[in-house]
């Protein structure tokens, strides 16, 4: 493919990590001020959620004129494409840590339960980690960093969703002052555990720029 | 598909609109009607060119793009009647009084088949120049080897300027005339299919070269090739029965054109 081509392919793909940093940096501020109570914190990664979205729909934009203009084939082909189909994973991914710091707002002055919340910071920071990974696995086409990050999450992050939940099922059985919380810290885990599978779907897509293969890790 | 509302609430034609104070035009056309003997040819085609922009005229055969082009430099005199204005730089040029070769040597023409002289590269390049009385060894070597470089051939002939144009290969030819084109000093370069005789490898490296070109010139070409102008050209215009239908920014015409029949014919369901 000719120079322009490749020029505008460059441009894509740095717009495509800006928006991966810009989701990390948005997954990292939720699990942080959910942890710290710090609602400041939880705003800003709420009004940030329209870069996040204006950037996807650019991306989309381009890819889009890209596929329609140069008609790519091969490599070219899986560039444009693994974008196209992992920016949608990232832009969710971004919800869901906007949901993350809408709860942070959401608990302030309800009853808490410490316990619970060490896990959940525990879970939110390597929710973090493994979506960094898996942002810099795309980054560098690196399909085997992309299968071990998928394979060493799993199995960790759903351990962690139950250690949230059945502590929580149990405090709603014996306290009903605690349901309101109790509900909060299922939608967290369970929004931190939807970042962590879109995490998986970027590996996959890693895989796909890489090798051209389609491939369900987990 | 679809549905009827939608249909008819698109337009039938669509120019694009420049913003007179921001865009610097080289070229434009109005009222243009081409007629060969009795018979219209060509109408409905108010255009016009920016600046240091390449546009792609696409179009089905016998839509009129290629009758269009060779009006622009009048070479189509004395083969049809031209009625209406051709503005190159603010002046009409489709006027009795005007010199044909002024117009010429400002809006040069590369045509489909690579046609070179039969004479050496350098007196290819340098013909128009000598006919025009300069004669000047200096002058002439380094025209040649300014537009050879321009068209990005330099490298490949500089050892061979004075074998035969005739046994350069397709790729090369072609962008021999290119530089036989840009040794007269052009301001426009019209391209009537250029890279239809060339392989995919002679066609990439003959749209690099009017990438680089279209920095110091205009660049209006005529291409069958629809990825060619969806890749190559800032603007494209869409030509359908001797008339311009559609006019717009080349990333729009191949997204979302504004009429159903450029759509139609971009995507490959026409007629």
């Amino acid at each position: 493919m000719g120079k322009v081509f490749d020029e505008e392919i460059i441009t894509l793909k740095a717009d495509f990590m800006k928006l991966g940093a810009l989701v990390g940096e948005a997954v990292n501020s939720a699990g942080q001020a959910f942890v710290d109570h710090d609602t400041e914190k939880a705003n800003a990664v709420i009004t940030n959620d329209h870069d996040i979205n204006h950037l996807q729909i650019h991306i989309e934009k381009r890819s889009f004129e890209m596929i329609a203009l140069y008609q790519p084939v091969t490599g070219d082909l899986r560039e444009v494409v693994g974008i196209l189909k992992a920016v949608t994973d990232l832009e969710r991914a971004g919800d869901h840590a906007r949901n993350v710091a809408r709860s942070v707002v959401e608990i302030k002055g309800k009853q808490r339960i410490a316990s619970v919340e060490e896990i959940i910071a525990t879970m939110a920071q390597e929710v973090s980690e493994q979506y960094d990974d898996s942002i810099e696995s795309y980054g560098d086409a690196d399909k085997d960093k992309a299968k071990k990050t998928a394979q060493l999450y799993d199995k960790k992050i759903d351990q962690l969703y139950n250690d949230i939940a059945s502590p929580s099922y149990q405090a709603m059985a014996k306290n009903p002052e605690i349901v309101s919380s109790a509900i909060i810290y299922l939608n967290v885990a369970k929004d931190l555990g939807r970042v962590s599978d879109y995490s998986t779907n970027i590996c996959e897509w890693t895989v796909y720029l890489a090798t051209g293969k389609i491939i369900e890790l987990n | 598909m679809q549905n009827t509302t939608e249909l008819n609430n698109k337009p039938k034609r669509f120019i694009y609109d420049f913003n007179p104070e921001e865009t610097e035009i080289t070229m434009e056309t109005k009222n243009l009607e081409i007629y060969y003997g009795k018979s219209l040819a060509m109408q409905n085609a108010d255009l016009k060119f920016e600046k240091n922009t390449i546009t792609a005229l696409i179009g089905p055969s016998g839509s009129g793009k290629s009758t269009f082009l060779r009006s622009l430099n009048r070479m189509n005199d004395g083969i049809a009647t031209v009625k209406g204005e051709i503005l190159y730089q603010g002046v009409n040029i489709n006027q009795p009084k005007i010199d044909v070769y002024e117009v010429r040597r400002r809006i040069g023409m590369v045509f489909q088949r690579p046609n070179p002289f039969a004479k050496s590269i350098y007196d290819n390049v340098t013909f128009a120049l000598q006919r025009r009385g300069v004669h000047d060894k200096k002058t002439l070597d380094r025209v040649v080897e300014t537009t050879l470089k321009q068209a990005a051939v330099w490298d490949q002939v500089k050892d061979s300027l004075n074998k035969s144009a005739l046994s350069l290969s397709g790729g090369q030819a072609q962008r021999v005339c290119i530089a036989r084109a840009l040794a007269v000093q052009p301001d426009v370069l019209l391209l009537d299919e250029p890279a239809s005789a060339l392989d995919p490898v002679s066609t990439q490296q003959l749209e690099a070269t009017l990438r680089e070109l279209k920095k110091d010139y205009t660049i209006i070409i005529v291409t069958h090739n629809m990825q060619q102008a969806a890749r190559l050209s800032d603007y494209t215009v869409f030509f359908n029965m001797g008339e311009a239908i559609e006019y717009n920014k080349t990333r729009k015409v191949f997204t979302r054109p504004k009429v159903q029949m450029t759509d139609d014919y971009v995507s490959g369901n026409f007629g």
